[in-house]
């Protein structure tokens, strides 16, 4: 018989001719790299992905840190200031590169009409200083502070980069604070359906048979149903006078008992694809218990599947949001999310007034675009091994 | 869990299947009704020796593929039983085991697939997928772990520092050899190859058959070798099984078996091969078996190869044959068997 | 688009299909994949050529370029593919559109194709017989009531069982075997005089197998129609062919007869593959010879010849530095290899 060690010598360590030792060591890294890095990897040539993640990351800080990033506080509202167009920042007064200003606005009345109109008065430069001493919040909720990231040193002008709303709030910062309600609604309300969805996909994929078929057509009545009537009846359904935090977190639990359906069915699909597949088989045959099986072999090979469709389920929670408050049926004033902002654009005239009052329906444009790329870039490197 | 009685096999017999069957329901509907059984396996019956390989080869929906998973209890069985000798020697019945038996059990058997792609996590490194079976079962710290999957990468044939890499650096054969060490970590007697080298390239598959008769020599395992490549077959069985519909057809020793076979359907199958030899295929008389493997669904009456076999009667359309015992150490399901002249290929 | 390159010599008159140099070449993330490096084979009337190789030996994405159905990302990098049309003219396929009107008329029309997975093929949609006669009525002037008699005609021939009936079937009622044979059906509809079969019978039972390719000899014989048959195995391409291609990545590296090929192969490759299959009644008990390593990747294929990392004769300071040319024996038979001579002598001397 021929020995082990020469046949194998021979038969499968001569293969591709040697390479340069650079090349060996990228080949190394590749034949090595984790599977989250060959994800990594492949989410990187998307490019469209990439960038939305940037933007995302970006808008998150700024939402997290609304209070320190924005020159106001969203409730303070200013009598003389109503309706104030954004100022536009500038780097040129009299011909000569300036840092960056604002000209002050002049409050004057239109002849004709009696309209309140405003004026930049081009003799008074307001330069934008940055950590500037304003109203006094909390940072994080816990130290008390003063310092904005920017604004202006004069106290009776102010810096409104999209203007204001009919109380002269400024509206850049509403929309700062405004993210932190509606993405979190998102993120919260995707957690409370990621948890249902897991859970009732996992049950009706691993164990099929008829706990499946019923999950199934639990599932199907609920898609069924028509989504903002019953979001409408639901919401019309909590009582007007509690808090609204409260609310907040009801809303969200209503639209996660809406969405949940969608991930169950992915990870359902997972489940049964997953089951047939014979590294499974393979670990049963060795022994391995049923939880070493779903937690070692199964749920490894879902979970980038599952931060795709996660993704992908966020943006609908935040349309969720935005449409019930802009119906006046979510969340309500004093609290400021988008959907809330996007009230007081309800109506033609404030919108030909005032156009700047739509930012925030641009803002969940530009993030439901976002989550949706980044969705998809997911989803396409969710699988490094397909191909 | 188990009470029954000690059964007994000849001393020399690892594996002895009995009557085995396995039905699947066909089910329709929301609520699963049942509405058709497919017989996958029906009545087996037969002995692997200890050290031997046994070769089972049929067609597409013969079941072959069944039978590895009915022994490995990846299924239950519907009737019959499986004995199998422990390596203490005692003889128990695979299919009366409870979780906790059966879990012990499965140090002694393994199995190598025939998708080396899908047969290997991709999210696991070659330490964490070949020592799998050692963590499962609790044997070895990490450290003797570490050792003993090189060793067995060692042993077939791939490098040692290999350890860390990701299935998806190698290729088809180097995989199939990734799962062959894995098959191996627990030393096992018994190893079940489901179709092992089917989707490999001729060279590579050469490869790993050499590996495997190697293996065989050094560990002193006893295959189940499962296949339809019938050259590969009967290169490297020592006794051969042919599947038809779910029921063995033939039995018996590889040389005798393909030199002269008993049951007509071995007959057809071995006709069917085109050989790599133009001069003598141009010679040779190749009859093609009329028609197609009946439906799994709808096995007909009496001897289920009577609407191909060209020497069907009337008894063959009423009467299920049973398997039976000749005198020369064969086994055969037909009516006619000792009376049919049949044409094998001829050994050189 | 058309026009005819001048340099070519035209054809000798039997031959129907000629490949010149052709090289295919996918860029990939890895590097830039030359699946074919100058391939050149050609097809007589009436002939059957065998095409075998390794996986990753180029011979499908060949084949898929005589038809014009390569990848999308493929490039054509050099080499011409020509075809004899009925009118007797020369085409230059290798300069043709995929969709150009030459090709659509020739595919169908004049060069049939029959593939591994007939499901792919087939539309699931429509009926058999629809199909069949859509693709008579798109070459021929015929009417619908003839085109389903031809496509009844077709099945027939093709020996479909109860084509009558099966004429009205859709393709997921058959089984796999059945399945081949319409496609078949399908690709003799208009009468082709090329007939490219890749892998036809590797996903049918061995017994379906042996069916398929009687009945594909017996038509070929009929219909004096010219086949490139890539096979699965060494047996289906004894059974068929007259002539065999041994491609090895990218590149032929033996063709002669088939008897050549399989009793006096001439290039270490050929004569290791031969030797690594076992054979029915043959090989119990042996060892079976094996080729020490693997294919490489495609984006790293050795200098020189490509197969010298794996040849037990490689001379070094030779095979692996300078690309061997075709050796040419008197009887018409290839190597391309720096040695073929010498090893024929020596195996001839054994």
């Amino acid at each position: 018989m021929t020995d082990i060690q020469t046949f194998d010598s021979a038969a499968t360590l001569a293969p591709s001719p040697p390479l340069a030792p650079k090349e060996m060591a990228r080949e190394e890294n590749l034949y090595t790299a984790k599977p989250w890095t060959l994800i990594w990897w492949r989410f990187r040539k998307h490019r469209l992905a990439v960038v939305s993640l940037g933007f995302m990351i970006v808008l998150t800080l700024l939402a997290i840190f609304a209070d320190f990033m924005s020159p106001y506080r969203p409730i303070t509202f200013n009598k003389l200031n109503t309706f104030a167009p954004p100022s536009i920042v500038r780097i040129i007064h009299d011909g000569q590169l300036q840092r960056p200003f604002i000209y002050a606005m002049k409050r004057t009345r239109d002849l004709d009409t009696a309209r309140v109109i405003y004026v930049e008065d081009r003799a008074k430069v307001l330069p934008i200083r940055f950590f500037v001493e304003g109203e006094s919040y909390h940072l994080l909720g816990l130290v008390e502070t003063k310092t904005h990231f920017f604004g202006v040193d004069d106290k009776r002008q102010q810096i409104n980069l999209l203007g204001t709303d009919s109380l002269g709030r400024d509206l850049f910062t509403r929309l700062l604070h405004g993210a932190r309600v509606t993405l979190s609604a998102g993120l919260i309300g995707v957690a409370f359906s990621f948890v249902i969805g897991l859970t009732l996909g996992a049950i009706s994929g691993y164990y099929g048979g008829w706990l499946d078929a019923s999950i199934q057509r639990l599932m199907e009545f609920i898609r069924s149903i028509p989504t903002i009537p019953l979001w409408m009846g639901l919401a019309a359904a909590l009582p007007i006078a509690w808090d609204p935090l409260f609310v907040y977190v009801l809303i969200t639990i209503i639209l996660s008992l809406i969405g949940w359906t969608h991930l169950a069915r992915v990870v359902r699909g997972r489940f049964f694809s997953l089951k047939t597949e014979d590294y499974v088989l393979a670990a049963r045959l060795a022994g391995a218990s049923e939880y070493r099986i779903v937690t070692k072999h199964m749920l490894p090979a879902m979970t980038s599947y599952i931060i795709a469709s996660v993704t992908l389920a966020v943006p609908e929670m935040i349309l969720g949001e935005t449409a019930l408050s802009f119906l006046g049926l979510g969340l309500r004033p004093p609290v400021v999310s988008w959907g809330v902002l996007l009230q007081d654009a309800q109506n033609l005239r404030s919108i030909s007034l005032a156009p700047w009052l739509l930012a925030p329906g641009v803002a969940v444009v530009l993030v439901v675009l976002a989550f949706n790329f980044i969705g998809d870039g997911l989803r396409d490197a969710a699988d490094p091994y397909g191909q | 869990m188990s009470t029954a009685p000690t059964k007994t096999m000849h001393d020399d017999t690892l594996i002895s299947v009995r009557g085995a069957k396995k039905y699947f329901p066909v089910t329709e509907g929301w609520f699963n009704r049942q509405v058709a059984t497919i017989k996958a396996v029906d009545d087996i019956t037969f002995d692997i020796k200890k050290g031997e390989t046994f070769g089972l080869v049929g067609e597409s929906g013969s079941g072959k593929s069944s039978i590895a998973r009915l022994i490995l209890r990846a299924y239950d069985l519907t009737g019959g039983e499986i004995l199998f000798r422990r390596a203490s020697g005692e003889v128990i019945d695979i299919t009366t085991l409870g979780d906790r038996e059966m879990r012990d059990l499965r140090r002694e058997m393994q199995m190598i697939f025939q998708d080396p792609y899908s047969s290997l996590n991709p999210r696991m490194t070659l330490l964490d997928l070949v020592g799998e079976p050692m963590v499962i079962h609790g044997v070895g710290s990490a450290g003797e772990i570490r050792d003993r999957v090189a060793e067995l990468l060692g042993l077939v044939g791939l490098r040692p520092e290999y350890v860390t890499r990701y299935p998806h650096a190698f290729s088809g054969g180097q995989r199939q050899r990734i799962g062959i060490a894995r098959a191996l970590a627990l030393n096992p007697s018994f190893i079940a190859a489901d179709e092992a080298v089917s989707a490999l390239d001729v060279s590579v598959a050469a490869q790993n058959i050499n590996l495997m008769q190697d293996l065989q020599e050094k560990l002193g395992l006893t295959y189940l070798f499962i296949t339809h490549d019938l050259g590969m077959v009967e290169h490297i069985s020592d006794r051969v099984g042919v599947m038809y519909l779910g029921r063995l057809m033939e039995v018996g020793p590889t040389d005798s078996l393909f030199a002269k076979p008993m049951h007509p359907y071995t007959e057809a199958l071995l006709a069917a091969v085109p050989q790599p030899d133009p001069r003598g295929n141009r010679t040779r008389k190749r009859v093609p078996l009329k028609g197609e493997i009946a439906d799994a669904m709808n096995i007909p009456t009496g001897c289920p190869f009577h609407p191909r076999c060209p020497y069907a009667d009337e008894k063959c359309r009423a009467e299920v044959p049973a398997l039976r015992a000749l005198d020369n150490g064969r086994q055969v399901r037909c009516h006619y068997a000792e009376t049919l002249d049949l044409v094998g290929v001829a050994a050189q | 688009m058309k026009q005819q390159n001048p340099a070519l010599i035209p054809m000798p008159p039997e031959r129907l299909l000629e490949l010149d140099n052709v090289g295919v070449h996918f860029p990939t993330r890895e590097g830039l994949v030359k699946a074919v490096n100058g391939v050149s084979y050609h097809v007589n009337r009436g002939e059957v050529l065998g095409i075998v190789g390794e996986s990753g030996s180029g011979k499908s994405v060949t084949a898929r370029s005589i038809m014009r159905l390569q990848a999308k990302n493929a490039l054509d990098a050099s080499g011409t593919i020509r075809f004899r049309r009925q009118s007797g003219a020369e085409v230059l396929i290798s300069s043709e559109d995929r969709q150009s009107r030459t090709m659509r008329q020739l595919r169908g029309g004049e060069i049939g194709m029959v593939f591994q997975e007939p499901m792919t093929a087939l539309s699931p949609v429509h009926t058999i017989g629809t199909q069949i006669a859509r693709t008579v009525m798109l070459h021929r002037k015929v009417s619908k009531a003839e085109a389903r008699a031809q496509a009844i005609a077709l099945l027939t021939r093709v020996q479909m069982p109860r084509p009558n009936d099966i004429v009205d079937r859709y393709p997921h009622h058959l089984s796999g075997g059945m399945r081949q044979r319409a496609m078949i059906a399908l690709a003799l509809a208009c009468d082709p005089v090329l007939l490219i079969a890749d892998e036809p019978t590797t996903a049918l039972d061995v017994t379906t197998e042996a069916q398929i390719l009687e009945l594909l000899k017996s038509l070929q014989q009929e219909l004096n129609m010219a086949i490139v048959f890539i096979p699965h195995n060494f047996g289906v391409v004894a059974h068929i062919a007259d002539r065999v291609a041994v491609m090895y990545l990218g590149r032929v590296v033996e063709t002669g007869t088939v008897d050549e090929i399989f009793y006096e192969p001439k290039h270490p490759y050929t004569q290791a593959l031969l030797q690594s299959i076992p054979r029915l009644g043959k090989s119990h008990g042996r060892r079976l010879r094996t080729i020490s390593g693997m294919v490489p990747d495609p984006y790293n294929v050795p200098p020189g010849c490509s197969f010298h990392p794996r040849c037990l004769k490689a001379v070094g300071g030779v095979c692996n530095v300078t690309t061997p040319e075709d050796v040419v024996f008197p009887s018409g038979q290839r190597a391309r290899c720096h040695y073929a001579g010498d090893i024929a002598i020596a195996e001839a001397a054994q």
